[in-house]
């Protein structure tokens, strides 16, 4: 007699999925800065310096919105180190674009 | 500029294809093209990073799902060469072009030499990780990725070094508008001995956030043409898209070799408009 539970397939396993979410945003990220960079080149003055202006605060935005994305999880996560190493990167950008004000 | 919008938006989608496959950035080939064009650096350098930005962040779901980008990994040594950015962007107006142009040459070789010099797959396979998916070890420096099927363990060193070449590499991108992947990638790789797969798609995330720092910067002090970004994003996009979807079926040997070869064009055209 074998009192083994029987063989079942493993459960998937979660870390598979886990930047779906993220992905996402970078694609619909993606398509609206593909949707911008075209009305920049299609449209009339003054939408296509706006359309442009967008774009490229779309572009800057979405790395620093990845890196957010990653500190918040880490953060949840247990993981503090590099939740500051995150932190420390978004604070040396800023103060870039700050100097270069100035 | 004076150049047709359809010729920036090929040169978009050249330069991006060819850079998310080596993982060098397009704007390491863009770049020098544009002054080969007679294109004024100071312009150029912006639309450099816009290629950047659009090639990191066209690369991005694809390299998200294959499980190869170590985040933790990327953003300690952004650490350093996002400092090498703001430092780059805020000086490039007091550098000579000449010497920025000699400087970008040699890098470009020393990388080539970097990716070319190792032969064969120094991190293999091992069977007790073919349960798993790809991806980094929490807390760690350290991670897995799928080689032929296999799981292959690998652990970043020699993290010093890594930060060392990073900021330099942060300041080529924020001097010249390249992006300095041609420095991380050979670096990561050789230096941090993180495979090449691991270590291209690692840069082509960080080289998103060099982009964003220069451009901050070069937005605040109006060097940013729009209408002309658009058109070279426009491409940068489509080629990027591509780049990514080949870069997970390539060989890593074939990827090593594509690279090393693309850098060398690039430091024969930057060195010999020097002389």
């Amino acid at each position: 007699m074998n009192d083994a539970a029987p063989l079942e397939d493993p459960p998937p396993d979660p870390r598979r999925n886990r930047f779906v979410p993220l992905s996402i945003a970078m694609l619909r990220l993606l398509a609206a800065i593909a949707v911008l960079a075209l009305l920049t080149v299609l449209a009339p003055q003054p939408w296509d310096v706006a359309a442009g202006w967008a774009m490229v605060g779309v572009l800057v935005a979405a790395p620093l919105f990845r890196v957010l994305w990653l500190v918040q999880r880490w953060l949840r996560r247990g993981d503090p180190r590099y939740a500051v190493v995150g932190m420390a990167v978004l604070a040396v950008v800023l103060a870039g674009a700050a100097l270069a004000a100035i | 500029m004076d150049l047709p919008l359809v010729a920036l938006v090929l040169l978009g989608a050249m330069s991006a294809l060819l850079g998310s496959l080596g993982g060098i950035g397009g704007a390491t080939l863009l770049v020098p093209t544009l002054l080969a064009l007679d294109v004024d650096p100071l312009l150029a350098a912006p639309l450099g990073l816009l290629v950047v930005a659009a090639g990191s962040l066209a690369a991005a779901a694809r390299q998200l799902d294959d499980g190869l980008v170590h985040h933790r990994l990327g953003l300690t040594i952004e650490l350093t060469a996002s400092v090498g950015t703001v430092a780059g962007a805020l000086l490039a107006t007091q550098i000579p072009a000449v010497w920025l142009a000699r400087l970008l040459g040699v890098a470009a070789l020393g990388g080539a030499v970097a990716a070319l010099a190792r032969r064969g797959v120094r991190n293999l396979p091992v069977a007790a990780f073919d349960a798993d998916v790809g991806g980094e070890w929490p807390g760690t420096l350290g991670g897995q990725y799928s080689l032929a099927g296999r799981m292959v363990p690998y652990q970043a060193r020699n993290l010093p070094g890594g930060l060392a070449v990073s900021l330099v590499a942060g300041a080529i991108a924020g001097m010249s508008g390249v992006g300095g992947g041609f420095v991380k990638t050979p670096a990561m790789s050789e230096i941090m001995k993180v495979p090449v797969k691991v270590a291209a798609a690692t840069t082509t995330f960080t080289l998103g956030i060099t982009a964003s720092t220069g451009l901050l910067i070069f937005a605040v002090q109006g060097r940013i043409e729009v209408r002309n970004g658009a058109a070279i994003v426009l491409g940068a996009l489509a080629g990027g898209l591509t780049g990514a979807r080949l870069q997970s079926r390539l060989p890593a040997v074939a990827v090593r070799i594509a690279t090393g070869a693309l850098l060398v064009a690039v430091a024969l055209v930057v060195i010999g408009r020097t002389l």
